[in-house]
C-alpha cells in the first residue's frame, strides 16, 4: 500500500509541475499580450495625433476653414474666431480619434492704411494641436503653421495679403500713382489726367513718363508720372480727363521676375514646423478645447524654443569634421573613444544674436521651394539666386553728356554698377553672403536687412543750372545721398541713393518670394517675439481692424462748367487696445531640455562677426583598452560623462557652465479678466463736390471767382512738376511691419525759373 | 511472523512478484508519460519564451530608433547621396532630432546599441549615452533623399540572427 501511495503522490507532484510550467507560459503570452496591445494603443494615439497634423496641414494649404471673410472697409469686431476644432475618426469609429485645433496667432504689430483698413491685423502663425486617443491611451502633437507673406488675420485666407488685394490683383504688381506735389509752395493733392502715354504690355523703368497729370487748381502745369520701377503695363486704371487724388493708381505694372528666360511668379511659403510631442506632464489635467490651457501650451513651446535654436550652432565642430569624413564609413563597432575622436563633441557658445543670425543663414543656404522630388530640390540648389528689383539703366544719353560735361560722371557709381553681380547673386558657394556680408553677431532684424536689400541700388539725380555765385562750393556725401554746389559751373546736383529689395528665386520651381518675406519665414521657426496669442475665442476686443472710409465711387455723370470733385473722407479713431489681467492660475517650473539657455556666453560679445567660445574634452577621458562609459558593464542608470572645458588656450580650469540652465514658467488654469480698450470712431466718408471751372469765365453761377488766368505764365516741359519717380519702391500691400514709404516729393518747381539755365532729373 | 507461521516454513524474499513488477512498470509509464510532455513542452516553452523576449527586446528597440528619428529635424551622417541615388548602408546615424539636440546611434564593441546625445550635459559634463538594446549584431542606416531614413537591426540570440528593419521620413526636416 505504501509504495503504490508514493507512486501516485509522485505523479500528482509531477502533473502540478507541467500544470504551473504551462499556466507560467500562457500567463507570461497573455502578459505579453497586454503589453502588446498598451503598446499598440500608445502608438495608435501617436499615429492619430501625427494624421491630424496632416490633415491640418492638408486643409491649412487652402484656407482657414474656421475663418471669417475679410471684408475691406468694414468693421469685423465679434465676427472672428481665433480658432476652429474638427473632430476626426480617420481609421474608422472603433479605431481611435483625433481632435484638431487650429488657433490664429496674430502678428504683434498691426499695419495701418492697408486693404481698405485704418488699422489691420496680420496672422503671424497657428499653433496647430492634434491630440490622439485610442483605447485609454492619449497623445498631444503640437505643430506650428507659419506663412509667408503674412495674410489677414481677420479673413480665411493662408495666402499673403499682398497677393490677394483686389486693387493689385496679381502678385507683384505694383500701382504707378502721382503723388502730393509742391507748385508755389502749396500742396497739390487732386489732379486731372491729361494723358496716359503708355498702352497696355509696354515695358517701362523708372524714367518713361507714363502719364501727364495738371493740378486740379492749376490745369496748365504738366506734372510728368513715372514708375518706382521697372515693369510691364498690365492695366491702365486712368482715363483722360478723369480727376484723381495722390495715391490713387493710375496703372498698374506687373512684374515678371525673369530667370533665365522663365517668367518666374512670387508665391506664398506655408509649411508646417516644429512638429513636436508634448509631454504627458506638460498638458496632465489641460483640455486644448480651452484657450487658457492652449495658451500653457504654446507657453511650453516657447520655453523650448531656446534650446531649439541654440543646439542648432552648438556643434561646429562636429559639423566640419563630418564634411571632412565625407562618404567614409567606419568599423561597425566602435568604442566610445572612438565615437568621441571620429565625432568630436566639442561645444561652440556664442551669443542669442550670433546663433539666431547663423540658423537663419543656414537655411537660405539651403533652401528651396517646397515639396517636389529630391532630384529637384538638388538641382535647385545649384540654380537659387537673389533678384534684384532693379534692372540696369543707363540715363538719357544728354544727361550722360551733362555730367561727362560737368566732370561727374562718378555720380553713376551704384553699387551693382561697380560690381554687376549685385543684381543676382547666387546662392551657391555662398556668393549672396559674400556679396551682402551680413554681419553674424548683429541683431537678427539687421542681419534681415542686409540679406533682403540693398542700400544704393539706384539713384535720383537733380541737377539744376543757375546763378548760384552766392554759394559756397560744396561735395558732400553720406550714405543717403550725393549734395554738390558748384558755383564756377552753376550747377546744383542732388544725388538720392535709393535701396532696392531683394527677391528670393528658385527657378527650377517656377517661385520666388520677397527676400524679406523668405527670412521673416525663417524666423518664425524659433521666434514668439513678434507674436501675440489669442486671449479672446472671438475677437471682439482684441484684434479688431478698423475700416477707413470708404474710397470714391464712380462719379456723377460729368456735365460742362465744372468738374466733379472728390473730397476725402476723415479717418476715425480704432478702439485703443484691451488689457487683459490674470485671474487665478498656477505658475509651474519647467526644467528646459538640454542645451540653449546658458550657452549665450561669448568671447567678444561685441565683436560683429565674432561672438563664439569654444568647449572641448578636458584631456582624455579614457585610456588606451580601459574604454568606460557604455562599454563598461554598467547599466543605462550609471552612464559616464567627460568633462566639457575650455582648453583651446589654455585654461581648461574654466568648465562649460552650461548646466546652469534657468527654469521657464507656464501657466496653467489662468483665466484672464478683460478691459476693453476707448471705444473707436467711425470715420467720416468722403462725398463729390461740384468745382466750377475758374478757367471758364461764363461759369460763375456758384458765385467763384472767374479765372485766376496763368500765374506761371504757362509751364513748358523743363520747368514741369515730376511726380513719382525715386525713392524706395514701395509695393503696397507687401510691407507689413512698415507701411510702404512714398515716393519722395519732388524738388519745388521755381516759381520764375531763369530761361537760360537747364534742369532735369532722371534715375538708373 | 504470522506468515512465517501460517506456511510453517522460513520466507526468505528474493525477487519482485510479477504483480510488484507489474505495477512499478505501470508507475513508470505514468511517469515517462507524464515527465516526456514537461520536458518536451519545458524546452519548447523556454524557447518560446526566449524568442518572446528577443521580439519584445527587438519592438522596444525598434520603437525607440522609431520614436527618436520620426520627429528628427535632418540627418548629419551618414552623408547625403549623390543625386537620384538610394545612399549606401552605413554602420553610424547622426541626426538633429526636433530640438536641434544632435543625436548619435552605434554599436559599442560589446555588442551593444548606443544611442548618445551630444547636448545630454548637466553641469560641466556631457554624458556618454545610454544603452538602447543589447546583442545588437549589426545596425546599419541608409539615406533616401533629405528625409528618409532606412535602417536595419539584427539581434544575434545563441547564434540565431532577429533582425528587424524600418523606413522613417522625419517629419520637421527643414
Amino acid at each position: 500500500m505504501k509504495r503504490k501511495g508514493s507512486a501516485i503522490a509522485t505523479a500528482i507532484i509531477l502533473g502540478t509541475v507541467f500544470f504551473i510550467a504551462v499556466s507560467a507560459l500562457l500567463h507570461y503570452s497573455s502578459s505579453e499580450m497586454r503589453h502588446i496591445k498598451a503598446i499598440s494603443a500608445v502608438k495608435k494615439a501617436e499615429l492619430l495625433a501625427l494624421s491630424g497634423i496632416d490633415w491640418a496641414e492638408s486643409q491649412l494649404r487652402v484656407k482657414r476653414w474656421y475663418g471669417t471673410e475679410f471684408v475691406p472697409y468694414k468693421h469685423n469686431k465679434g465676427k472672428h474666431d481665433s480658432y476652429g476644432t474638427q473632430y476626426l475618426t480617420p481609421f474608422g469609429e472603433d479605431e481611435g480619434s483625433v481632435t484638431i485645433i487650429c488657433e490664429d496667432v496674430a502678428n504683434k504689430t498691426p499695419g495701418y492704411n492697408m486693404y481698405g483698413m485704418q488699422k489691420i491685423w496680420f496672422l503671424h502663425h497657428i499653433n496647430v494641436y492634434a491630440l490622439g486617443e485610442y483605447e485609454n491611451q492619449k497623445c498631444l502633437v503640437y505643430g506650428r503653421y507659419i506663412i509667408s507673406p503674412e495674410p489677414i488675420l481677420n479673413s480665411t485666407s493662408t495666402e499673403g495679403a499682398g497677393f490677394e488685394s483686389p486693387q493689385y490683383g496679381a502678385p507683384g504688381a505694383v500701382g504707378v500713382s502721382a503723388v502730393k506735389t509742391m507748385v508755389n509752395g502749396k500742396e497739390v493733392t487732386n489732379f486731372v489726367v491729361k494723358e496716359i502715354k503708355v498702352a497696355e504690355h509696354d515695358n517701362v523703368n523708372i524714367n518713361t513718363v507714363v502719364a501727364i497729370v495738371n493740378p486740379i487748381d492749376d490745369p496748365d502745369r504738366n506734372i510728368e508720372v513715372r514708375p518706382t520701377t521697372f515693369g510691364t503695363v498690365a492695366e491702365i486704371k486712368a482715363k483722360k480727363g478723369q480727376t484723381c487724388r495722390a495715391g490713387d493708381n493710375l496703372l498698374i505694372l506687373s512684374k515678371s521676375i525673369d530667370a533665365g528666360g522663365t517668367s518666374v511668379s512670387m508665391k506664398t511659403l506655408k509649411k508646417m514646423v516644429r512638429v513636436t510631442k508634448i509631454p504627458p506632464e506638460i498638458w496632465k489635467g489641460l483640455d486644448i478645447d480651452l484657450i487658457n490651457d492652449r495658451f500653457a501650451i504654446s507657453q511650453y513651446i516657447s520655453g523650448i524654443s531656446d534650446a531649439y535654436l541654440q543646439n542648432f550652432v552648438a556643434h561646429a565642430s562636429l559639423e566640419k569634421s563630418l564634411k571632412n569624413i565625407g562618404d567614409e564609413k567606419f568599423d561597425n563597432k566602435l568604442s566610445a573613444s572612438e565615437v568621441l575622436s571620429k565625432f568630436p563633441v566639442n561645444f561652440t557658445s556664442t551669443t542669442r544674436n550670433r546663433a539666431e543670425n547663423t540658423f537663419i543663414a543656414y537655411m537660405i543656404k539651403n533652401f528651396t521651394a517646397p515639396g517636389g522630388t529630391w532630384d529637384r530640390k538638388e538641382k535647385a540648389l545649384d540654380e537659387t539666386f537673389l533678384k534684384l528689383d532693379h534692372e540696369r539703366t543707363d540715363p538719357p544719353q544728354e544727361y550722360l553728356d551733362w555730367l561727362d560735361n560737368l566732370g561727374l560722371t562718378q555720380i553713376l557709381n551704384t553699387k551693382p554698377r561697380l560690381n554687376s553681380k549685385f543684381f543676382d547673386p547666387k546662392m551657391k558657394n555662398d556668393e549672396f553672403m559674400n556679396l551682402l556680408h551680413p554681419h553674424l553677431n548683429q541683431p537678427s532684424s539687421e542681419f534681415i536687412a542686409n540679406l533682403s536689400q540693398l542700400p544704393d541700388a539706384s539713384r535720383f539725380v537733380n541737377i539744376q543750372e543757375g546763378d548760384f555765385s552766392d554759394e559756397s562750393p560744396s561735395y558732400v556725401e553720406n550714405e543717403n545721398g550725393i549734395h554738390i554746389i558748384d558755383p564756377d559751373k552753376g550747377v546744383k546736383v542732388d544725388v538720392q541713393k535709393i535701396t532696392k529689395k531683394y527677391t528670393f528665386v528658385d527657378p527650377e520651381s517656377n517661385f520666388a518670394i520677397e527676400m524679406t518675406d523668405l527670412l521673416s519665414f525663417i524666423k518664425k521657426y524659433y521666434d514668439d517675439d513678434g507674436s501675440l496669442p489669442p486671449r479672446e475665442e472671438t475677437r471682439t476686443n482684441e484684434f479688431i481692424d478698423w475700416p477707413l472710409p470708404a474710397p470714391a465711387p464712380e462719379p456723377p455723370p460729368p456735365a460742362p462748367g465744372g468738374n466733379w470733385v472728390w473730397i476725402d473722407g476723415k479717418p476715425g479713431t480704432p478702439p485703443g487696445d484691451p488689457t487683459y489681467h490674470h485671474r487665478g492660475g498656477t505658475d509651474e517650473n519647467i526644467n528646459p531640455p538640454t542645451g540653449g539657455t546658458g550657452r549665450y556666453e561669448p568671447d567678444m560679445p561685441d565683436d560683429l562677426d565674432g561672438g563664439s567660445k569654444d568647449w572641448e574634452i578636458e584631456g582624455s577621458p579614457y585610456k588606451d583598452g580601459e574604454d568606460g562609459g557604455e562599454d563598461s558593464d554598467k547599466d543605462s542608470g550609471e552612464r559616464e560623462s567627460v568633462k566639457i572645458c575650455n582648453c583651446n588656450k589654455g585654461n581648461c580650469g574654466i568648465c562649460n557652465p552650461s548646466g546652469e540652465k534657468e527654469q521657464f514658467t507656464i501657466n496653467k488654469n489662468t483665466k484672464w479678466d478683460v478691459k476693453p480698450g476707448t471705444p473707436g470712431k467711425d470715420p467720416e466718408q468722403g462725398k463729390y463736390v461740384w468745382e466750377p471751372s475758374r478757367t471758364d469765365p461764363s461759369d460763375g453761377s456758384d458765385g467763384s471767382p472767374g479765372t485766376e488766368g496763368n500765374a506761371d505764365g504757362g509751364a513748358d516741359s523743363t520747368d514741369d512738376a515730376t511726380g513719382g519717380s525715386g525713392g524706395t519702391d514701395s509695393t503696397p500691400g507687401s510691407g507689413i511691419d512698415t507701411p510702404p514709404a512714398p515716393a519722395p516729393t519732388p524738388t519745388p518747381t521755381p516759381s520764375t525759373p531763369a530761361p537760360s539755365y537747364r534742369s532735369g532729373s532722371f534715375g538708373f | 511472523m504470522k506468515i512465517k507461521n501460517l506456511i510453517g516454513m522460513k520466507y526468505k524474499r528474493k525477487a519482485f512478484t510479477l504483480v510488484e513488477l507489474i505495477i512499478a512498470l505501470a508507475v513508470l509509464a505514468l511517469l515517462l508519460a507524464f515527465i516526456y510532455p514537461i520536458l518536451f513542452y519545458s524546452r519548447t516553452a523556454n524557447n518560446t519564451i526566449t524568442k518572446l523576449d528577443v521580439y519584445h527586446d527587438v519592438r522596444r528597440v525598434d520603437q525607440a530608433v522609431f520614436d527618436e528619428l520620426k520627429l528628427g529635424s535632418g540627418v548629419l551622417y551618414p552623408p547625403k547621396p549623390e543625386k537620384g541615388i538610394i545612399g549606401e548602408w552605413y554602420p553610424q546615424l547622426i541626426f538633429r532630432n526636433h530640438l536641434n539636440q544632435i543625436i548619435m546611434l552605434y554599436v559599442n564593441k560589446k555588442n551593444k546599441l548606443i544611442i548618445f546625445n551630444y547636448d545630454d550635459v548637466d553641469g560641466a559634463y556631457l554624458s556618454l549615452g545610454k544603452i538602447l538594446g543589447s546583442n545588437i549584431k549589426e545596425f546599419v542606416v541608409r539615406r533616401q533623399g533629405s528625409s528618409v531614413i532606412e535602417y536595419r537591426l539584427t539581434f544575434e540570440i545563441d547564434k540565431r540572427d532577429f533582425v528587424i528593419a524600418n523606413q522613417v521620413t522625419l517629419v520637421n526636416v527643414f
